[in-house]
């Protein structure tokens, strides 16, 4: 697997995931196993190589059973590693890692109701980190959770009351003070804001670019909303089926994809534009399930550009011509940019027949 | 444009412990055939409480009053046998979670089957044809051998497709969608919008969706309303509305969401939380979280009313949101 | 949409539309208990009875034990409430100090293998694996035996007595807090909260004693509201066989023993004593119904 370190000269990552591997072996039942059916396999995460670099903000994006999940359960210490490594300031991270080393690295979950004790106010759940990693005296707790609380702006008038007297917007931020309480250096945010109301998500998306800026914060954030992605990240990385298949900077990959699925997913996020009518669908069918993955090249049975090669040879992640910090794993990289115009082309064509209709269906009464 | 559906000054109103709540205060607007309506607020303003009162589908211990004027009849009079047979054949719904609205223990296909055999009166052998047809439509590869799926067996696309066919079985009027694509990935939101947009081509199909995703209904409807605590803040040409948003309302929401097509360096969130709706006081419920609050928004009533070509808004002092769009347009590109 | 506190603090709202206050810490247990029907109508019940055994001596001048035989089986009167038994002895005053016995036998009964069988099933849930296999073939060992057998034969072996019942319940007992705190703990795990508490390094017993166990353990209370039922029938079912506690000490289940001989002619020698433990049944039943829904966090 090439390495995905961008050329130019750039100081050591902070966290790097390598040759990272978890799969779930599916229980059969007994009948199946006295036929003599062998276990299947779902390979959640297999093979990936990441990197984050300090204080950056990076991207994770992939639509259902890509494996971001899972990648970021791997990287918090919840699930073992099938295979690989994980890598904290070159450090590597065994399975069973300590209190001092948990510490480093917090996350902030999906949905803010079933990711606060229901049975703990706020002061202690937040205090509960503070005694156990910043071994706060009982008594000075009820003091100390206002840091972080002021951190994250939770009115301290409420630090006494239980999550269910609160709004989702609060709760999540609750989970982020308790996240920072333990003075981590990597937030790891898996959709921290997929759960809460349309207005509700500018707050928290705005507090956490404001924590990454104060605090020097590195964050990995997880999401399927390309929207937030693109309003948060400095880099992105695109998940399917368990690999990364495209990686890259912003701007460059939302501008200069490389990637056919990247593609395919970037046409299909919906612009609030009107009259830019409903794009046609980039791509059929549904993503196939990771126990039986194709063979060859994740993607081909959908790729618009796929050849006998993507068939049988998986194509590296490697870095391309275009940009030093951008790769894509696909054979016909250099081909992609044509797709972006021919998407683009036939949405123009299409969003022109659809007001053409609409104007001859209101001449028509 | 013939007009379809009317809902005139529709209030639902729920017993609660602590008092009488409106979940619907008041709401009117109409969809013309073959216009698709996005109705968008968010959690809690009442848009889907809305969408359900057309057909009927409130719980008991709310009331209900005003008009749904479907082709002219009101549907909230009628009975309620008459009601089934309308929502059956010329209004449907598809709802937000496919794996409650199916039957679990039923093949999908024979649902859609039995959907046709019930409303269309076609026998058994033709229905099940209409079905694997009407699957094919709706994009699910291999119909045939699907037909034959429990719900539980297909992805969470499939089955928005499963009940989409069983909404259009019938070649009904109107669709009403709650949320279809809220809980799916987005190429395969693409796909079902490219449906819905497909079948109001073809078939002069209305659409009435309900949702809190902006974007999609900029793409896919030609008239948008913009709810907030159980009241229609704003409603016009989703061209007017999303462009030249003239409700404060409205104009925060879009100023808030994140824009994949356009970054910005902060979002600007509205300030608050939207009011409870127990017996509220007559006054703009936006009011304070409003940046244009004046002294006569705190008392009164405010109905919508017409400021432009099919565009109408509850706000009184609308043009501050025309000054704040001058220097910092909505769109790109204005 | 109900009550939201505010997103942003510090906003000069309207108090008109003020979002409905923050429900307080206070809206808990405490102030809630007296409206859930089945809680207060359980406790009511449950008072009464214990509340009358407490208060045996000032209601009934006999003793339990005192026998008189040139009394026996004598008919209810306004000096003997429910008649004598063949023994003489007032059949009122048994039932209120057998009340004190059969009560506190199953209440302290309970004790034990709760403790036990939610430590236990709290480890298994937890550890999974060897310590889950370990613990749930103990579970299928006790379980094989109809408990009335296991009991019976446990009593038999140990010897009649309090120790004997107490032993004999514990070892048979356990089984089900078990069962139910191992599958809540399977549930609970998979909580955000505890994902949370994991990723941040806390170790597995304060994970489990603060995270799980207060999620977990009110069912393990709602259904030892309905084991003492059980044991209070165990009780009675060994006493009627004459395993349970021995003669003279007063038991609803010798009362019941003693009196069926006489059902056709002093047919409350038996029914009265048949029907406290119905009404202390009834009593806990709507006590774990009331206290599920209290205990609930929301």
């Amino acid at each position: 697997m090439t390495d995905i370190r961008p050329e130019v000269a750039t100081p050591a990552p902070q966290l790097e995931v390598r040759a990272l591997r978890k799969y779930f072996p599916l229980k059969l039942s007994l009948m199946a196993r006295l036929r003599g059916q062998v276990p299947e396999t779902v390979k959640a995460v297999d093979d990936v190589d990441m990197v984050v670099f300090k204080g950056e903000v990076l991207g994770l994006v992939g639509e259902t059973g890509c494996g971001k999940s899972t990648l970021a359960r791997c990287i918090a210490g919840l699930y073992e590693p099938s295979g690989g490594e994980i890598r904290l300031d070159g450090q590597a991270l065994s399975a069973r890692r300590t209190t001092a080393v948990r510490r480093r690295i917090q996350v902030v979950f999906q949905d803010p109701y079933s990711s606060l004790n229901p049975r703990m106010t706020v002061t202690q759940t937040v205090g509960e980190i503070l005694r156990v990693h910043g071994k706060i005296p009982r008594k000075a707790v009820a003091t100390a959770v206002d840091e972080p609380l002021g951190l994250v702006g939770f009115p301290t008038a409420l630090k006494n009351a239980y999550p269910r007297s609160l709004s989702g917007g609060l709760r999540q931020r609750v989970s982020i003070a308790r996240a920072l309480a333990a003075s981590p250096e990597i937030l790891l945010a898996d959709e921290p804001v997929s759960a809460l109301d349309v207005s509700v998500q500018a707050t928290i998306l705005n507090l956490l670019d404001d924590l990454r800026k104060r605090l020097g914060l590195t964050i990995l954030l997880i999401t399927h909303d390309m929207a937030v992605v693109r309003h948060l990240s400095d880099r992105v990385a695109v998940m399917y089926l368990g690999r990364i298949v495209e990686s890259a900077p912003s701007e460059e990959l939302f501008t200069n994809p490389r990637h056919p699925y990247t593609v395919a997913l970037l046409s299909a996020v919906p612009h609030l534009e009107p009259g830019r009518g409903v794009p046609p669908p980039a791509v059929v069918g549904d993503p196939p399930s990771p126990i039986r993955l194709p063979s060859g090249c994740r993607y081909h049975p959908r790729c618009p550009l796929a050849e006998e090669v993507c068939r049988r040879e998986d194509p590296p992640l490697e870095i391309g011509p275009w940009h030093p910090g951008h790769a894509a794993a696909c054979h016909f990289a250099e081909r992609v940019d044509q797709l972006v115009l021919q998407t683009a082309d036939q949405r123009r064509d299409r969003a022109l027949a659809q007001q053409a209709d609409k104007a001859a269906g209101q001449g028509k009464d | 444009m013939a007009e379809l559906l009317r809902v005139e000054d529709d209030v639902v109103e729920i017993r609660t412990r602590r008092g009488v709540l409106r979940a619907v205060d008041g709401v009117s607007f109409s969809i013309a055939a073959g216009e698709a309506l996005g109705l968008v607020g968010e959690s809690g303003c009442g848009k889907t409480t809305t969408l359900r009162t057309i057909l009927g589908l409130i719980p008991r211990h709310a009331t209900v009053s005003g008009r749904v004027l479907f082709e002219g009849e009101d549907l909230l009079a009628k009975n309620g046998d008459a009601m089934r047979r309308r929502r059956g054949k010329a209004i449907s719904m598809i709802f937000q979670e496919p794996m409650t609205a199916l039957n679990q223990l039923m093949r999908a296909g024979q649902q859609i089957a039995e959907a046709i055999e019930i409303n269309l009166g076609h026998g058994g052998r033709e229905a099940r044809r209409e079905a694997v047809d009407l699957m094919r439509r709706v994009g699910i590869p291999d119909a045939e051998r699907r037909y034959r799926a429990y719900p539980h067996e297909l992805s969470g696309g499939m089955r928005q497709r499963v009940m989409i066919a069983m909404a259009i079985s019938c070649h009904p009027r109107l669709v009403l969608c709650d949320e279809p694509t809220t809980a799916l990935d987005v190429t395969v939101q693409e796909q079902i919008l490219n449906i819905l947009a497909t079948m109001q081509r073809e078939e002069d199909l209305s659409i009435l969706y309900v949702t809190h995703d902006l974007a999609v209904v900029a793409e896919l409807c030609e008239r948008v309303a913009v709810m907030y605590a159980a009241q229609i803040v704003e409603i016009g040409t989703v061209d007017e509305v999303f462009r030249r948003p003239r409700h404060p309302y409205t104009l925060g929401l879009l100023r808030s969401i994140p824009r994949f097509e356009r970054v910005q360096e902060t979002l600007n969130a509205i300030p608050g939380a939207p009011p409870h709706l127990l017996a509220p006081p007559p006054c703009c419920r936006f009011h304070p979280r409003c940046p244009y609050v004046e002294d006569d928004c705190r008392h009164g009533d405010f109905p919508l009313l017409p400021i432009g070509d099919d565009h109408d808004s509850a706000c009184i002092h609308s043009e501050r949101c025309v000054e704040a769009i001058v220097g910092d347009p909505v769109m790109p590109g204005d | 949409m109900i009550a939201v506190a505010p997103d942003n603090a510090a906003q000069s709202l309207s108090p008109d539309l003020l979002p409905l206050p923050v429900a307080s810490v206070k809206d808990g247990f405490r102030t809630r208990w007296y409206r859930s029907r089945s809680f207060v109508a359980g406790i009511v019940i449950l008072g009464v009875i214990i509340g009358m055994c407490t208060l045996a001596p000032l209601l009934t001048p006999f003793s339990p034990t005192q026998q008189d035989l040139t009394h026996v089986l004598q008919p209810p009167s306004a000096q003997h409430l429910l008649g004598t038994d063949q023994l003489g002895i007032d059949v009122w005053s048994q039932l209120l100090y057998g009340g004190r016995t059969d009560l506190r036998i199953a209440f302290l009964a309970v004790i034990l293998p709760f403790i036990i069988g939610t430590t236990l099933g709290c480890l298994a849930g937890y550890y999974g694996r060897a310590v889950d296999v370990g613990v749930m073939r103990m579970v299928d060992i006790v379980v094989a035996f109809p408990f009335y057998v296991l009991v019976i034969a446990l009593v038999f072996a140990i010897g009649p007595g309090e120790k004997g019942i107490y032993i004999a319940i514990t070892i048979v007992g356990w089984v089900s807090y078990a069962r139910i705190v191992r599958g809540e703990i399977l549930v609970a795990k998979q909580q955000d909260y505890v994902l949370a508490a994991r990723s941040a390094g806390f170790g597995a017993p304060r994970i489990i004693v603060r995270h799980l166990l207060p999620n977990v353990i009110t069912q393990a209370i709602v259904f030892a509201t309905a084991d003492v039922v059980l044991d209070i029938l165990a009780i009675v079912t060994l006493g009627y066989l004459g395993l349970g506690v021995p003669p003279p000490i007063p038991d609803w289940g010798r009362m019941i023993f003693n009196g069926q001989q006489f059902l056709t002619t002093q047919w409350q020698l038996a029914t009265f004593p048949g029907l406290a433990v119905v009404v202390t049944g009834i009593g806990l039943a709507l006590l774990g119904d009331g206290l599920s829904d209290l205990l609930r966090p929301e």
